[in-house]
């Protein structure tokens, strides 16, 4: 069952690898021209405002649906294949679950359903941690008990990708279906954070045990920070941000300093802006630099990935940011005008060749390496 | 899912995975004969299943009963093939004995035929139309289709156990009823095989429509993709085919026409279904009943319009199963075709 090295961590696999991939529902275009790759064996986030499309891209990535235009291809097969949905395990929103069915009836589904593939003993081990009762009928498990029970389903699957669409898990008892707003208006602090923790700590766990990539959405910034090495930010139906985190954070600086009038000092403003706001006596900015940011009577350090994050996120308008990782293998089939390849401040090819950029880690995934991490630490920023 | 797995897991674990295993040995000991998908699907809708079954049982018993009585009335009063007004020499003095028979089953008859005239539009709504749409409501649609069994796989399990349970059981009550009917049907009863509960009623013809039902409820709940809704079109939709198809039945023959001279009388066997009649001309051609009224100068105006005879356009008898042969033929093909898009939308939507 086990895949070993060959699809592991460190090696040119790619989990997903989409092209001028969009979608439209009627009328409204959900995504648009989203094209990235995911190498394999990392744990990504996928980010983004309400409404970016970051369910519909993990459902043309899992087959649930089809693209109106472009392709996306994982682990090397068609979504919509008998491989492709082998390979891919997708815990969508809300955990749809048949309540009527008993947790073991559930784990037969799983069984019956993936021949050749489920491992009984794994979904046992993740529904007992959970403390899910074997003969509790769905339909009366908690929030957190379902988030269990649907991620022994899909770990179970022993899949190469995992996607996890909404972290955190529901507040409330099961059936409750929260709608979309009302998931969108859970506020920062969560339904309970040990809750959360005990389910990111799962997913990590089993992730590294058996080389899985995962991709999860979540609009809880501050969760993500430690547990993932790869980011994926939409918006506007668009790819705004791919990389790694530390490539991603790394290209940037987090400016802050006395105002004077009301621009920007030149020599900041001469770097790409994603995001400035002003004070009365203070601004703050957040540069992708273009070369070394000048010396001045500001401070530069490097950005959290929370504070990265929402200055993307409240600067709808910023240009995108796709790092040589995140670039298709394959030959683009199609590329508009004005988009450029790759971006300035960024090598084109292979790992980072300059000196102010970290190298790209191919650490294991998980907690321990990350939370040691110090965004802050001010590497490579004021030079 | 090797019981060697023990060995590595935890004590407390452990007892998770010996209930799991039994339960898994359990199944795989053949107490549960369905594997894969069908299992899923007969599990899902047991209890549905369960009513039909139960109902169909009620049914036949019913249907035994009944004609156990009718048979012991028919026999002590011989009245077997009698109408109440009939020309049949055997059948003399018989109609009071038609009468009460008629008083006392008609309606238990009608209320059978009647059942299997619904038991179609019945199986649409509450078999066909909730089993896919439910799944679309409430998202579990997207539990199934994230497991490695491909979409149209998953279609075909939630359409063909379903059909195969629905075909059992109209099956068993068409032929349940076929029998009651032989011993209580048409002169005895009145109730003719062209009457439209009764033609609905037998043969092939309540289990083609009970599977066109299904057909209709599912491609109905997949595309609109709401339980109540898919409800209502499907008893729509079934109420306008089976009414189409009581004005399109008669034409599905050529019909045997006779032809009375004049002064003979006219007069068709009991069991002959009556389509069109009128009269003809000399050089062949028709003139409707209505041209000529009896309170004015009848014989001039046949006269006029050369009116020799009468004709009657019928079915007789002998065509009940060749037309009930084509309308199912026609109603199984309609439900093929409905079958065959709801697996191409469903390729289109999710591949």
């Amino acid at each position: 069952m086990y895949r070993g090295e060959a699809t592991g961590r460190a090696s040119g696999h790619t989990a997903i690898e989409a092209i001028g991939l969009g979608k439209r529902y009627r009328r409204r275009w959900a995504l648009r021209d989203c094209t990235f790759r995911l190498p394999a064996g990392r744990i990504c986030a996928l980010v983004g405002p309400a409404g970016a499309g970051k369910s519909t891209l993990l459902a043309l990535a899992s087959g649930l649906t089809r693209p109106t235009e472009g392709t996306v291809r994982v682990c090397g097969a068609g979504p919509a294949t008998p491989d492709g949905r082998a390979r891919v395990a997708h815990v969508t929103q809300g955990r749809p679950l048949y309540p009527r069915l008993t947790v073991a009836e559930t784990l037969r589904l799983g069984r019956e359903l993936n021949p050749g593939r489920w491992n009984q003993r794994c979904a046992e081990q993740i529904v007992y941690d959970g403390r899910v009762p074997l003969d509790a009928r769905v339909g009366t498990l908690s929030g957190e008990q379902r988030t269990h029970l649907a991620l022994a389903l899909a770990f179970a699957k022993d899949p190469e990708l995992l996607l996890l669409d909404e972290l955190p898990p529901y507040p409330g008892r099961a059936g409750a279906g929260l709608s979309r707003a009302a998931a969108g208006r859970v506020p920062p602090s969560g339904p309970d954070p040990l809750v959360r923790h005990r389910i990111a700590a799962l997913l990590l766990a089993r992730a590294a045990e058996h080389g899985t990539t995962v991709v999860l959405s979540s609009h809880l910034l501050a969760e993500l920070d430690g547990v993932c090495d790869y980011l994926l930010v939409l918006g506007g139906g668009r790819v705004r941000l791919a990389g790694e985190v530390d490539d991603v954070i790394g290209a940037h600086t987090l400016v802050m300093g006395p105002r004077r009038g009301d621009a920007l000092p030149p020599r900041i403003a001469a770097h790409t802006v994603v995001e400035a706001r002003m004070t009365d006596s203070q601004f703050t900015a957040v540069v992708r630099r273009q070369g070394t940011v000048a010396a001045g009577p500001w401070e530069a350090v490097e950005p959290s990935l929370e504070e990265l994050l929402l200055a993307y996120l409240r600067a709808p308008d910023a240009p995108e940011l796709i790092a040589p990782s995140a670039e298709p293998v394959s030959p683009r089939l199609r590329r508009r005008p004005g988009n450029k390849p790759g971006i300035p401040g960024m090598p084109r090819n292979g790992p980072s060749a300059r000196p102010d950029l970290p190298p790209v880690r191919h650490g294991p995934p998980g907690g321990a390496a990350h939370t040691e991490h110090d965004h802050h630490s001010g590497k490579g920023a004021a030079a | 899912m090797s019981t060697t797995a023990h060995l590595g897991a935890s004590g407390r674990g452990g007892t998770a995975h010996d209930a799991g295993d039994t339960d898994g040995r359990r199944a795989a000991a053949g107490r549960a004969p369905l594997r894969g998908l069908a299992w899923l699907v007969w599990r899902q809708h047991r209890l549905v299943f369960g009513v039909l079954f139960a109902a169909t049982v009620a049914g036949a018993v019913w249907c035994t009963v009944l004609r156990g009585q009718m048979a012991g009335f028919i026999d002590a009063h011989h009245i077997a093939g009698c109408s109440e007004i009939s020309l049949v020499p055997r059948c003399e003095g018989t109609q009071a004995a038609v009468t009460e028979f008629r008083t006392a089953y008609r309606s238990n008859l009608q209320l059978v035929e009647v059942g299997l005239l619904l038991l179609p539009a019945l199986i649409g709504l509450f078999i066909g139309a909730p089993l896919i749409a439910r799944e679309l409501e409430a998202g579990t649609h997207k539990l199934i289709l994230t497991q490695s069994v491909g979409p149209l796989r998953w279609l075909a399990a939630k359409i063909a156990l379903p059909a195969l349970v629905v075909l059992a059981a109209t099956t068993a009550l068409s032929l349940v009823f076929g029998l009651l009917w032989q011993v209580g049907g048409d002169e005895v009863s009145g109730s003719y095989w062209y009457s439209t509960a009764g033609f609905s009623s037998l043969g092939p013809v309540p289990v083609a429509y009970a599977l066109l039902g299904l057909a209709v409820g599912v491609l109905a709940g997949l595309l609109l993709r709401r339980t109540v809704v898919s409800m209502a079109v499907t008893l729509t939709a079934m109420a306008v085919v089976q009414f189409a198809f009581t004005q399109l039945r008669p034409h599905l023959m050529p019909v045997v026409t006779t032809k009375f001279g004049r002064g003979e009388s006219a007069q068709l066997p009991d069991d002959g279904w009556l389509v069109a009649q009128g009269s003809y001309t000399g050089s062949g051609g028709r003139v409707p009943d209505t041209a000529c009224q009896p309170y004015s100068d009848y014989e001039a105006c046949l006269r006029k319009h050369d009116v020799v005879g009468q004709y009657m356009d019928q079915h007789p008898v002998s065509h009940h199963w060749p037309l009930a042969w084509i309308e199912s033929g026609i109603v199984l093909a309609v439900a093929g075709v409905l079958t065959v898009i709801a697996f191409r939308v469903m390729r289109r939507r999710h591949g």
